[in-house]
């Protein structure tokens, strides 16, 4: 009924999956205390998971968490998940859009707890008044797309749900596999995925059709007021215009133009056909559509056509499928794999996409292969005869379904589906094994802050503290590096509380401290400048007592960096280790002055 | 000439926003449900299309209790909810599955036209709606 549906006041899903049962219960204060998102996430994943645990075991828990502004706001669209990484062992944090968070709160659900692991494949449904089990066996196996497809034809609801699911590389529980949701967008990073897969969750959906009260849930004025101001802010300035236009792509060209585009597996910082592989040449010659996530007037998500002819001799002699693009999946399986042809890399991400891992992950996986290869590291009897060489797009396209579907018995292939770290460990190569405490990163050559935002960011993503953004914006207006590492760790606590909200990064430009304190208002939740900072602030340490708990070291993953990142050249030059001691030192200071707990 | 709600639908980027407005503006919620416009959404495909009333009228001849009429400022239909029983005769009648039965009232709704300032119209971020004469709309998207 309207008016039952609280902003604060959210119901939390708990399922318990070893029983297949489920409870629904009021979340009390919980949002009032701690927001939301990756506030309210990290607060119950520190209340339900033990210290320790393996996170492939049925004692991992999983968090889905939305904030005040969902939906009730534009571009306030994403879906915060939590729970402990099989990929680097310590923080899973990962967010996605679609329509999952519009789902949540249309389900007035504000969290989704999944724990324990069911005896048998399953998906879920989430409906209005509970929760039901369906046997999931007939989709094993099956591509995170295909997979969705059934889920939605049985459910039903169409228009008021969001589906996630994961593919055959979650349930082989490989720590890279993402979740997919609603076929576009995905919980990414950090190996969702696998931990679905662990738990014999093939997917869930949400049907979330019951109507909220903006009268008695806002300032109704206000509200209007607000509302119609950030959606002229996303709509009629600059701000957000360039995720609209050509997508996060627009990055490639002006990237490579100041020598920060990884290339051959962060090798070269300059791409000679990146040209052929840019937003502008995405958008001109292969883009179909441009797609939103629920509630957001945006529409950044950019599907390209891919037109494949049939074999000769097939009555229908062409088929064409819609794949989502992104900049870092052209870093990752372009620029960095030397794929200088666009059709070439909508294949890539097609073949990934259908297995279900993360983009960015197997794309510096298979970085890394090739060039083991290159430096015969690995022999052709390791690759079971298989060449993989740069630039090659079917020695890659032939070896990814090798790395999903890989045995022990194959054992490049294997280790290759644990990631970059397990291939150092195995073959050795770290000086050009490409990654950052064990996560494979995002595509970012522009100096230090890039790469130290990685090492010290809660999940050691890009988006964490944006690194690669301070490195530009202080291109011509040098700062001391301890004003450049104080504002990264002021960008990593800003951006918690933007993810309490859950707003999408993309937007970070329009809700800023003024706005989000007028919209939360409008809601009827005052806070103030400080108060937000140190919620900020308080998520950041809580993230960071988490990471240590379960064993991170700060020092052994900088002491594992590969020489490469002092070998390269980026936007400021060529990077000196001397220089990453200094920045290391300072920020272990810092961060100890400001949490409270010892980094090391 | 009748102004109405044309969309062209192969720019629907599928944010609904339009919904969201329409049950905003109607009943101060937020809810796909009370939505006066709807999105017929193809998730497999990515193809999106909005679905209001054309002004057809054939709900007006449909109605036993004449509770539906013409808004003579506008032409867009107008629904007395006093003399609503909510039997959905109208909804029967309407051949475009845009007469709807309010899920709390239980009477008929559908775009009243927001009294010639459509807020589905002013809020679609990618211009996909228009509030205009079929000929200009003819216009506008050759």
């Amino acid at each position: 009924m309207v008016g039952e549906l609280k902003v604060l006041y959210p119901n939390i899903l708990e399922i318990n999956l070893s029983d297949l049962s489920f409870e629904i219960y009021e979340s009390e204060n919980l949002f009032d205390k701690y927001m939301g998102g990756i506030g309210v996430g990290i607060e119950l994943l520190n209340q339900h998971l033990q210290t320790g645990v393996d996170p492939l075991s049925p004692e991992n828990v999983v968090i889905f968490a939305i904030g005040p502004l969902n939906t009730y706001f534009p571009v306030a669209s994403k879906t915060c998940a939590v729970f402990k990484s099989p990929l680097t062992g310590n923080l899973g944090e990962s967010y996605a859009g679609g329509r999952l968070s519009t789902a949540m709160r249309f389900n007035n659900l504000g969290v989704i707890i999944l724990k324990g692991k069911s005896p048998e494949p399953i998906y879920f449904v989430s409906y209005e008044d509970g929760v039901q089990f369906v046997n999931a066996k007939p989709l094993m196996y099956m591509s995170p797309n295909t997979t969705g497809r059934i889920i939605r034809e049985k459910i039903g609801h169409p228009g008021n749900r969001s589906v996630v699911t994961i593919g055959p590389a979650g349930e082989r529980l490989i720590p890279y596999a993402c979740a997919t949701v609603d076929r576009t967008r995905h919980f990414g990073r950090t190996g969702l995925g696998a931990v679905l897969g662990s738990k014999n969750v093939k997917g869930f959906a949400i049907i979330g059709d019951q109507p909220i009260s903006l009268e008695s849930n806002t300032n109704y004025k206000q509200y209007r007021r607000v509302f119609r101001e950030i959606y002229k802010k996303t709509t009629e300035t600059n701000l957000m215009a360039k995720y609209h236009v050509l997508g996060t792509a627009a990055g490639i060209l002006p990237l490579n133009a100041l020598k920060s585009l990884p290339t051959k597996n962060f090798a070269e910082s300059y791409f000679e056909e990146a040209e052929n592989i840019s937003g502008e040449y995405f958008a001109s010659e292969l883009l179909g559509k441009r797609v939103a996530c629920g509630g957001c007037p945006i529409g950044c998500i950019h599907l390209a056509i891919l037109r494949e002819r049939w074999e000769k001799g097939t009555v229908a002699d062409i088929h064409s499928i819609a794949v989502s693009y992104d900049y870092e999946l052209i870093y990752a399986l372009g620029s960095n794999l030397k794929i200088g042809n666009a059709k070439d890399i909508l294949k890539l991400i097609e073949a990934i996409e259908k297995e279900g891992m993360d983009a960015i992950s197997t794309g510096v996986v298979l970085a890394w292969l090739a060039e083991a290869y290159e430096r015969n590291l690995i022999s052709p009897k390791d690759t079971e005869g298989e060449l993989i060489r740069f630039g090659r797009v079917d020695d890659f396209l032939s070896i990814i379904g090798k790395i999903s579907k890989a045995t022990e018995e194959s054992e490049l292939y294997y280790t290759a589906s644990k990631g970059v770290e397990a291939l150092v460990e195995k073959y050795g190569g770290n000086d050009f094994g490409i990654r950052v405490a064990k996560l494979e990163p995002a595509g970012y050559r522009t100096g230090y802050y890039a790469i130290m935002g990685f090492l010290v960011g809660g999940r050691h993503s890009h988006l964490d503290n944006a690194g690669y953004s301070l490195d530009q914006k202080v291109l011509n207006k040098p700062i001391t590096f301890e004003q450049g590492m104080n504002s990264l760790m002021n960008e990593e606590e800003w951006r918690n509380v933007l993810n309490s909200m859950v707003i999408c990064l993309f937007a970070r430009g329009v809700y800023d401290m003024n706005t989000t304190i007028q919209a939360l208002e409008s809601l009827k939740i005052n806070r103030t400048d400080e108060e937000l900072l140190k919620i900020g602030k308080e998520i950041q340490r809580k993230r960071l007592q988490f990471k240590y708990a379960e064993g991170f070291s700060l020092k052994e993953a900088y002491q594992k960096f590969p020489k490469r990142f002092t070998e390269m050249m980026t936007a400021h030059g060529y990077l000196e280790k001397e220089n990453f001691d200094k920045l290391l030192a300072l920020y272990s200071k810092e961060a100890e002055k400001r949490y409270a707990i010892k980094v090391d | 000439m009748i102004k109405r709600i044309f969309a062209d639908t192969k720019r629907c980027n599928g944010c609904r926003i339009c919904e969201l407005r329409c049950s905003f503006e109607h009943d101060r919620v937020f809810g796909t449900k009370l939505a006066r416009i709807r999105i017929i959404m193809n998730e497999e495909q990515g193809e999106y299309k909005p679905n209001t009333c054309r002004l057809c009228y054939k709900c007006i001849k449909a109605c036993p209790e004449n509770a539906i009429s013409k808004n003579e400022k506008t032409g867009a239909i107008k629904i007395d909810h006093e003399l609503c029983t909510g039997c959905g005769k109208c909804v029967e009648a309407c051949p475009f599955n845009v007469m709807f039965l309010h899920p709390i009232k239980e009477k008929a709704i559908t775009c009243d036209l927001c009294e010639g300032d459509p807020q589905c119209v002013k809020y679609c971020p990618e211009k996909v709606l228009f509030y205009t004469t079929s000929q200009e709309f003819k216009k506008l998207t050759n």
